[in-house]
């Protein structure tokens, strides 16, 4: 079986099929990111990003993600270390105390800012609700995730901008054949 | 050591019907001496409201005939996003002649007093004084014509 893990290619070997993915990201993978804090899918610091879903990795089976893409908090900054935008806003919002709950709550709240670029605060508390945190009591977060929201509308902007030209330049290209179609005729 | 001076105060209601409460808008202030870090003071403070306001709403060890029933995070509640409002915290800064950076305490100060503030306020929607926590609420007794006047 393989998984897809931060853009790598991972083949699973048979022994680890039933082991519980936290643990194999962890121990097998070192990817230290997700935490096991409460064992039973309460409080979301397990936070994983599955074909850019958030799901909680502490209650499932390396078994049941076959072929997935799987976003870690290792994966989120650039290869040379530049830090993604995100994790930047929390720096500097000071959304960070004990980090237990961050990773977690940084890969939530992207998936939240990859469907929606334009959140109100209301959305985004809503958007974290099932992410515990006890330090920070969720204002300085809900600030950072408000503050990256500008980056995620840019690239939102240039992926329109990048496919836009495309279709430009298609409907060209259909002009030109028909053009030359009539000259023909 | 220098005299600490804080102050919190919350805006909420009590739903008539299943009593629960909703907290609407909460503001503090606290006197930190000398705010080092700013950011990380603001976040002691929000943090010590939202435990505060879990203390006062949520947060209960049971333990039924010495055995601990709330083992886990399903059991013991503590506040998520939805259950707290937007906070505001004002800083203010009154150096302690005695400390070398002229701060003060914040950790626990901004832990304390929100769930008084909580009590406080209940009592004034309600008229019930509630003195252990977490604060549980019935439902509400009917409007007396008085108080439909009164609107």
């Amino acid at each position: 079986m393989k998984l897809f893990v931060n853009n790598k290619e991972i083949e699973v070997p048979a022994s680890a099929m039933e082991k519980r993915i936290v643990e194999f990201l962890r121990e097998d993978l070192d990817l230290t990111g997700a935490k096991n804090a409460c064992d039973i899918g309460a409080c979301g610091a397990c936070t994983i990003l599955v074909n850019d879903e958030p799901s909680r990795i502490c209650i499932k089976l390396v078994k049941d993600f076959g072929g997935q893409r799987i976003l870690t908090i290792e994966g989120m900054a650039a290869p040379d270390g530049t830090l993604h935008p995100l994790q930047q806003a929390f720096l500097d919002c000071g959304a960070i105390q004990c980090g237990y709950c961050t990773p977690g709550m940084v890969l939530t709240g992207h998936a939240f800012l990859l469907k929606n670029s334009h959140p109100t605060r209301d959305q985004i508390r809503q958007a974290i609700f099932k992410n515990l945190c006890r330090c920070t009591g969720y204002q300085q977060i809900i600030d950072a995730i408000e503050k990256a929201a500008p980056h995620y509308q840019r690239e939102e902007r240039g992926l329109q901008a990048a496919s836009a030209p495309e279709k430009q330049t298609a409907t060209k290209n259909s002009k030109a054949t028909t053009l030359a179609k009539g000259e023909a005729g | 050591m220098g005299l600490l001076l804080c102050c919190q105060a919350v805006e909420l209601t009590v739903s008539r019907k299943s009593g629960k409460v909703k907290l609407l808008n909460a503001v503090a202030a606290h006197d930190v001496g000398c705010a080092v870090n700013p950011e990380m003071v603001r976040g002691q403070i929000y943090g010590g409201m939202a435990m505060s306001a879990g203390y006062a709403l949520h947060e209960e060890v049971k333990a039924p005939g010495g055995k601990m029933t709330t083992l886990n995070l399903n059991t013991y509640r503590i506040p998520r996003s939805m259950d707290l409002p937007e906070m505001k915290v004002i800083i203010v800064e009154n150096p302690d002649p005695v400390s070398p950076t002229g701060a003060k305490s914040i950790g626990e100060p901004a832990n304390e007093i929100l769930a008084p503030a909580i009590a406080n306020a209940i009592f004034n929607a309600t008229g019930q004084r509630h003195f252990s926590s977490p604060i549980k609420l019935g439902a509400q007794p009917e409007p007396t014509a008085c108080e439909e006047g009164c609107k």
